[in-house]
């Protein structure tokens, strides 16, 4: 079974090193992991969106609980609401969706799991990776995505999407790199309605920092 | 999806009708990319009685204009107004496939 959008995420989140998340990544991570799974469930037509709505067509099981657990919540709601909308709450449940990531990847022998303990008392987890093919082949893809002029496929825009807004970039490319190619990424990014929507939420969620730090 | 299509010179004209959208998408994608593996490497596609068009419908112009790119082919869309419009703008789609206001626009650009 392919890696879910999350599980290609985090791979791309996670210090090679040190097994942990790389903390540059952390603000509108939530918002980014909730962007995943609507993205993959899009992608696998369960879900449909237009400029207003985001709808149900198709109720029946993925196959994968991480993304079903979501689509019975979409479809279980009375309501028709705006994609941002259900950006916005699935970014609350952000941490289980990066822990059931993780827990896949551990099962698909891509990650292993350790508890280390630190100071002989607090306790830590990482995860370092111990099969690099996945996380290799997605940074080779997203680099080709940015030097070429192919026209992407759909699933390369949603992960180009999940890649900027994380500002995971600089892990692949030099800054000079990346602001060559800013106007590639940004056309790349405009082109699925769903990563626009987790894009401004994030760019919100950063303001509201931004003026939260200036007021003190 | 009703879909009419047509050969004006070498390049064939199609005229999807109604909505683009989840329902229709993967038959409108299946229709084009056989029409491309035939050997069809020019073809616009005139959206005027296309009234709505959703995110799968975008995913579906994305794989045909990608499928027709590394064919070396042509392909354009004409007649998009209203609300498919705007979706068209606002994800900058016609950075990706050339959008023509009218037929003889787009016909002079496949040739």
């Amino acid at each position: 079974m392919k890696l879910t959008l999350a599980e290609e995420l985090i791979l791309l989140i996670l210090d090679d090193d040190t097994g942990k998340i790389v903390t540059e990544s952390l603000i509108g991570i939530n918002y980014a992991l909730a962007g995943s799974i609507l993205m993959d469930l899009a992608l696998r037509s369960k879900i449909d969106t237009d400029l207003e709505n985001l709808i149900v067509v198709d109720p029946t099981p993925t196959g994968v609980d991480s993304l079903d657990e979501f689509l019975d919540k979409i479809n279980s709601s009375e309501e028709t609401d705006s994609t941002s909308h259900w950006v916005s709450l699935f970014s609350f449940y952000g941490p289980d969706i990066q822990k059931n990531a993780l827990d896949m990847l551990v099962d698909r022998g891509i990650l292993k799991q350790e508890e280390k303990k630190v100071l002989w008392v607090f306790g830590t987890r990482r995860y370092p990776v111990i099969d690099h093919k996945e996380e290799q082949e997605v940074k080779h893809r997203i680099i080709h995505l940015l030097l070429s002029e192919d026209i992407p496929t759909p699933h390369d825009v949603v992960l180009m999407c999940l890649v900027d807004t994380c500002n995971l970039l600089p892990n692949f490319l030099s800054y000079k790199e990346i602001e060559h190619h800013r106007t590639r990424i940004d056309q790349i990014k405009h082109l699925d309605l769903i990563g626009q929507e987790v894009s401004k939420s994030i760019s919100i969620l950063r303001a509201d920092l931004a003026a939260l730090l200036l007021q003190h | 999806m009703n879909m009419g299509q047509s050969k004006e010179n070498n390049t064939l004209v199609l005229t999807p009708e109604g909505k683009l959208d989840s329902n229709s998408a993967h038959g409108f994608e299946t229709s084009v990319l056989k029409s491309i593996d035939n050997g069809e490497n020019s073809i616009i596609i005139d959206f005027s009685k296309v009234y709505y068009m959703s995110s799968a419908g975008l995913r579906t112009l994305l794989v045909i204009a990608k499928k027709m790119k590394e064919a070396n082919g042509k392909i354009s869309i004409y007649n998009v107004s209203g609300e498919v419009s705007k979706v068209i703008y606002i994800s900058r789609f016609d950075k990706i496939i050339n959008v023509f206001s009218s037929k003889s626009e787009a016909l002079e650009n496949v040739d």
